[in-house]
């Protein structure tokens, strides 16, 4: 038997499930987050098993990083840069916040003041064409002793070509500065493009210190309760590593949670049989949006964590507008109903909370709708009841008032609009790569999706839901079914005919090596190594790259091969070609994946069969008497006509008049939509 | 006018413009032309029948376009005989609603049942067209013959068919033909994406419920710019931009707008300013108005992007300056340097009437720079790189440091790429010291942009402005430092005799190109800048301590 504990920290709740490999069965706790993640996170895990000792692996999702970035709260850190650049950081790609608007600023993480120069260059070959400087080496080492810095980054000009002269810095500030966190670039993100490789570096940096700090407590307080194995963290690109990388390289975590949900989402539509999906995770605040095509979410490079902090590494290509249940109706200047992007978050947040929020929200909408269980609890959290007077006169005062709406019809308009809203989020993602939504099924989840995915896909044009068995902890369950992974990159930047195969197989071989060495010290035995190749490759004049999978490992990838490969990319993602145009070869990847022990998910074994309750809820169709039946006493293969509302302890499914849901033998609901 | 619910109003209004959002999607991925697909240069929109005037236009296309594609669909309107389902017009001409030739719009008329409902529009800045320079920044153009190849209205699709004949000109007039072939693919397409979103609106929602959404969002957007033209107080407020020159004879050319406010109403008056120059820096009537427009959003950012924003205002703009050009008058440094300090003079004008809404002074000129010739291995290039600059202070806060450029959101290439591409070595891409102007916010910074030349031979074009009169302060505030570019050449410091503008300096190696961008200008008195603010920019060395107490007095010791 082996017990396995997923737990993923959001904004408003930590979210754990324990699963019991043999048996399948699977616990759940939902909690409100605390500010010390790892408070909630150990009470989570005692609400879902009686001894944590008995765990024998607990998989993390995480914020600290991201909130660290988001609230400029992090390390006191240095960035040290070759000299004439040391304002890499500053000057961003020369962009401003908003398309309107002059007013919006930006801060660096790390000061200028501690910002560095070294005398040192290479030329984009690589090749030195200034030495590194003995005395200027110096001169950063006591400078950065005066400053009584925590932590370090490196960022020099080409060492993507070379890591020489980041090497050898690295070392004497090792030597001078042994307790100093240092971020190296050429390791963490070895690509051309200094801004993006120094805002990765400079993102290790401000967050390793409150990291590694976070992640040393909450092994400390598993170690206290006799949990001595594995701990393993979600990073960005949808794979674990332990936690001790983690904490040296915390920047692969800043998606934590969102890739862990695009991974549940994947491999239960992978269970139902679906294989293009896309992922809506809609939350309090944010709605997360995600292409998975034949099963494998789409992952992109270079993403900005916020206005001016790019991330050049691998991650899960998600999407987010702010769009979520706490997202706040208003109206503009011209009379016309908006919703979001202003949030009232986990504080104030909706009326319906009684927490002090005093603005019409989503979830406001949904309560005055009859959609949410007026005596639901929420989550696992005692003494928590929803209020719906406090959203109805809310929505009265500030949208039905104006409007000259009844509070009904500026409800379902909340709704609405808020569905538009995501809907354009959905075509967005897929139009960005060349796919059409409407062929795609959605899984929603998140404590708000299943309330909205039904309408939304109808609103899309899509004709299959899939809502997973315990929506609310679906990036939980994603941390649970995770494998390990481990990302590499090697800059080419040359003419794709200038490249032999020799070239490529010795730099993949190298990332191999690496992978399976890493694998290994991650206790995984060989047979559970997986590799796949990439290659970034472009129109010799284009700026964009393109990602290009090199499916067979063992080929040789000659340069005409390359191109290929390329132009077939190509075709499918643009529809159309250059008729000449030189192609090049930008990067080489790697991903060395680690199966992990496989989770057999089955189905809760339904509770008692039960008569439903029912009571009056309403659609854009009208108001109708719904039967309300509980998600645990639906059998598989059951079927329902809408409208119905499926409720559970973390969520509500609301099923409108024109659509059907089925109980999937894994649990998961599929449901049916007209459009 | 049927009566339209607030909910299908704000979804009719979502769907809208996620059609034109969907369409600047598709243009941007599909174009060839780097402008396009990463400094998203484009923009695309859907245009009334009879006027042409905007119904929506994305919120992520290019600004300086907002104004500008309804007088491009107008003139399509105008000489398009009998427009079919599936044709699309082509036009290029600045002078039908334009800004310069690089600008390519396509028009195409959208039918449902049979009627003639609206067009759907789109523009890409086609990385280059011909001309006597690549890519079509000639600082010492006369005439609009010598920027590129004009184009009126035509008809380059037929029924979902291209006109190869068309084509085939518009190739053998450019230096890169196989960059022509894939933007006229993707604009077309965008379009006819466009086309099939609007049509399952209309499937939907029927034609007289978007109509009336249409004409309703119209009042409502009106409406919107009605509510904060009400809190202006009423006056007329004055403010002068002065350019450097027109790149052929030094002489500044002075933008001199009145803007007057009266209850509801805003008219923008450009009376008294500049003849038409000689040299490209004139700017055509719609780019004029245009660049108002996205002056006001700049202050305004919530008002709804369709032509109800403009019913509101006026426009006097006499034939007689620069700023309303005529056939052949060459106006390349139009869309990105005559209208962002238009964009400067207006929101100069009403920073006097509304101050906490309105920033002071932020750079406006792009320093166009571009550089072709034969590299060290031999081969020929072409560069072509443009940069930024600080923008003002504002009554929240410091100006950004390194903005782009006014009227777009277009971003830099990283240097590594650049060298990797092109023969040149950077010594220096740096903050502007001392370049914000001083005040109780103060701008943001100026770069500092320095290469040298590694190649065999070359020769560099510089189309920028603003090195004579800097950004302005505003309520007390500093002045921004001006641009400040030079050359080193052949072990020489060279100022070049227009300063921010020159055609064909030859380079070699060694030689060194220094771009100084201009920084913003300060909002409010330095002295009521916070002592810990000062002592922070003093830390951060972004302006030094002996300059610091001048300019702001007392400066906050260490603790």
């Amino acid at each position: 038997m082996s017990l396995i504990a997923g737990v993923d920290v959001g904004g408003t709740f930590t979210d754990v499930v324990v699963y019991d490999t043999e048996t399948g069965s699977a616990r759940t706790a939902k909690v409100f987050s605390t500010r010390n993640q790892a408070d909630g996170l150990l009470r989570g895990l005692h609400q879902a098993v009686e001894i944590v000792g008995q765990l024998d692996a607990v998989v993390h999702g995480t914020t600290v990083a991201t909130n660290a970035i988001l609230e400029r709260k992090g390390a006191k850190a240095a960035l040290i840069t070759t000299a004439g650049f040391r304002d890499v950081l500053e000057l961003r790609r020369r962009d401003r916040p908003d398309t309107y608007g002059l007013t919006g600023g930006y801060c660096p993480l790390i000061p200028r003041s501690r910002c560095l120069e070294l005398g040192e260059r290479l030329d984009a070959d690589g090749k030195v064409v200034a030495e590194l400087e003995v005395e200027s080496v110096r001169r950063v080492l006591s400078r950065l002793e005066e400053l009584d810095v925590e932590a370090v980054g490196v960022c020099l000009l080409h060492s993507y070509a070379d890591p020489v002269h980041e090497n050898m810095l690295a070392e004497a500030v090792r030597d001078a500065l042994p307790g100093v966190h240092l971020s190296v670039s050429s390791t963490l993100a070895g690509e051309a493009g200094e801004f993006e490789r120094a805002s990765t570096t400079a993102i290790n940096a401000f967050v390793q210190p409150r990291m590694a700090k976070y992640l040393q407590e909450v092994r400390r307080r598993l170690t206290e309760e006799d949990f001595t194995k594995d701990v393993w963290v979600m990073q960005s690109s949808g794979g674990l590593m332990q936690i001790d990388r983690a904490a040296q390289e915390p920047v692969r975590t800043v998606l934590s949670g969102p890739a862990a949900g695009t991974v549940g989402a994947a491999e239960l539509a992978a269970l139902a049989g679906i294989e293009d999906v896309i992922s809506c995770d809609m939350g309090g605040t944010s709605f997360d949006v995600a292409l998975i095509p034949r099963g494998m979410p789409a992952h992109s490079t270079g993403r900005q964590i916020a206005y001016g902090v790019p991330v050049q590494l691998p991650m899960v290509d998600v999407h987010t507008i702010g769009a979520g249940g706490g997202s706040i109706a208003w109206v503009d200047r011209g009379g016309v109903l908006q919703v979001g992007p202003e949030s009232a978050g986990a504080e104030p947040g909706p009326a319906a909370y009684g927490r002090g929020g005093e603005r019409p929200t989503v979830t406001d909408a949904n309560a005055v709708l009859g959609r949410l269980d007026p005596r639901a609890q929420l989550g696992t959290e005692e003494r928590f009841r929803i209020d719906v007077a406090a959203a109805e006169r809310t929505i009265r005062e500030q949208i039905s008032e104006p409007l000259g709406l009844s509070v009904t019809d500026a409800a379902l308009g909340i709704l609405r609009v808020a569905n538009v809203k995501m809907a354009g989020a959905i075509r967005r993602v897929s139009v960005d790569r060349g796919h059409d939504p409407r062929r795609f099924a959605l899984v929603g989840f998140g404590g708000a999706g299943p309330a909205h995915i039904v309408e939304l896909a109808a609103e899309i044009g899509s004709k299959r839901v899939l809502i997973p068995p315990q929506p609310g902890i679906t990036s939980a369950l994603g941390c649970l079914l995770a494998d390990v992974r481990h990302d590499f990159v090697h800059a080419v930047n040359t003419d794709v005919d200038a490249v032999t195969a020799e070239q490529v197989s010795k730099a993949f071989a190298y990332h191999r090596e690496q992978g399976e060495q890493m694998l290994r010290q991650d206790q995984l035995p060989a047979e559970r190594i997986r590799v796949r190749h990439y290659a970034d490759m472009a129109y010799a004049k284009q700026l964009h790259n393109l990602l290009v999978p090199l499916p067979d490992v063992s080929a040789q990838w000659s340069g005409k091969h390359l191109t290929r490969a390329f132009l077939e990319r190509y075709q499918e993602t643009y529809g159309g070609l250059l008729r000449r145009g030189n192609v090049k070869l930008v990067n080489l990847r790697t991903v060395v994946v680690g199966k992990r022990e496989t989770v057999h998910l089955s189905s809760e074994r339904a509770g008692e069969h039960h008569r439903p309750n029912r009571r009056p809820v309403t659609f854009v169709e009208g108001t109708f008497e719904t039967p309300v039946v509980s998600r645990s006493a639906l059998q598989p293969g059951e079927r329902w006509d809408g409208p119905v509302i499926v409720e559970q302890q973390d969520t509500t499914t609301v099923v409108p008049p024109s659509a059907a849901v089925e109980v999937h033998p894994t649990g998961s609901l599929i449901v049916e939509v007209q459009s | 006018m049927t009566n339209v619910d607030p909910t299908t109003l704000a979804v009719v209004r979502g769907r809208l413009e996620q059609t034109t959002d969907e369409m600047d999607t598709v243009f941007e991925r599909m174009a060839f032309s780097p402008v396009i697909s990463d400094a998203w240069d484009r923009a695309d929109g859907i245009y009334r029948p009879d006027s042409g005037s905007m119904i929506v236009q994305g919120e992520r296309g290019l600004p300086i376009f907002v104004g500008t594609m309804q007088y491009a669909t107008r003139a399509v309107i105008d000489h398009a005989e009998k427009p079919r389902s599936g044709d699309v017009f082509m036009i290029n001409d600045p002078y039908l609603g334009g800004t310069h030739v690089m600008d390519v719009k396509m028009v195409r008329p959208f039918f449902y049942g049979g009627e003639l409902l609206c067009y759907l529009a789109n523009t890409g800045h086609w990385t280059d067209i011909g001309g006597r320079v690549p890519g079509g920044f000639s600082s010492a153009a006369t005439e609009v013959y010598q920027e590129g190849l004009r184009v009126p209205p035509v008809r380059l699709f037929s029924g979902d068919g291209l006109n190869g004949d068309i084509l085939a000109i518009l190739q053998a007039n450019s230096r890169i033909p196989e960059d022509i072939e894939g933007d006229v693919h993707a604009q077309a397409t965008a379009l006819r994406v466009g086309e099939e979103r609007l049509g399952e609106l209309l499937d939907e929602y029927g034609k007289e419920t978007v109509l009336a959404c249409i004409d309703e969002l119209e009042v409502r957007a009106e409406q919107q710019m009605r509510s904060h033209l009400d809190e202006v107080p009423d006056g007329v407020y004055r403010f002068v931009e002065e350019m450097d020159n027109d790149g052929i004879d030094d002489v500044p050319l002075r933008i001199e707008v009145a803007v007057t406010v009266r209850g509801q109403q805003l008219m923008v008056d450009f009376t008294g300013s500049s003849a038409p120059c000689a040299g490209p820096m004139n700017s055509v009537y719609a780019a004029t108005v245009s660049s108002c427009a996205v002056a006001l959003k700049h202050i305004w950012p919530d008002v709804a992007l369709n032509s109800g924003m403009f019913v509101p205002l006026d426009f006097v703009v006499p034939d007689t300056t620069f700023l309303n050009a005529a056939v052949p008058q060459p106006v390349a440094g139009c869309a990105a340097e005559t209208s962002q300090r238009i964009i400067t003079a207006v929101m100069g004008c009403l920073a006097q009437a509304v101050p906490n809404r309105v920033p002071a002074g932020s750079c406006a000129t792009i320093n166009n720079l571009s550089m072709g010739g034969v590299d060290a291995d031999g081969d020929s290039y072409v560069m072509y790189v443009f940069l930024g600059g600080g923008y003002g202070g504002h009554a929240s806060g410091d100006g950004l440091t390194n903005g782009c450029s006014l009227m777009s959101v277009a971003r830099t290439q990283s240097l590594e790429v650049l060298e990797q591409r092109y023969p040149i070595r950077f010594n220096r891409y740096a903050v502007r010291e001392g370049s914000a102007g001083a005040g109780r916010h103060r701008g943001g910074f100026g770069v500092e942009f320095e290469f040298a030349f590694t190649g065999r031979r070359g020769r560099a074009s510089l189309l920028g402005d603003q090195a004579k009169s800097p950004p302005r302060g505003v309520g007390g505030g500093c002045d921004g430092a001006p641009a400040s570019p030079y050359f080193v050449l052949d072990g020489e410091h060279t100022v070049l005799p227009m300063i921010s503008k020159g055609e064909n300096i030859p380079l070699r190696p060694g030689d060194v190109v220094c771009l100084r961008t201009a920084g913003g200008g300060g909002y409010g008195p330095p002295s009521e800048r916070d002592p810990q603010m000062v002592r922070r920019d003093v830390d951060d060395g972004y302006i030094a301590e002996a300059e610091a107490s001048e300019l702001y007095g007392r400066i906050e010791s260490h603790e």
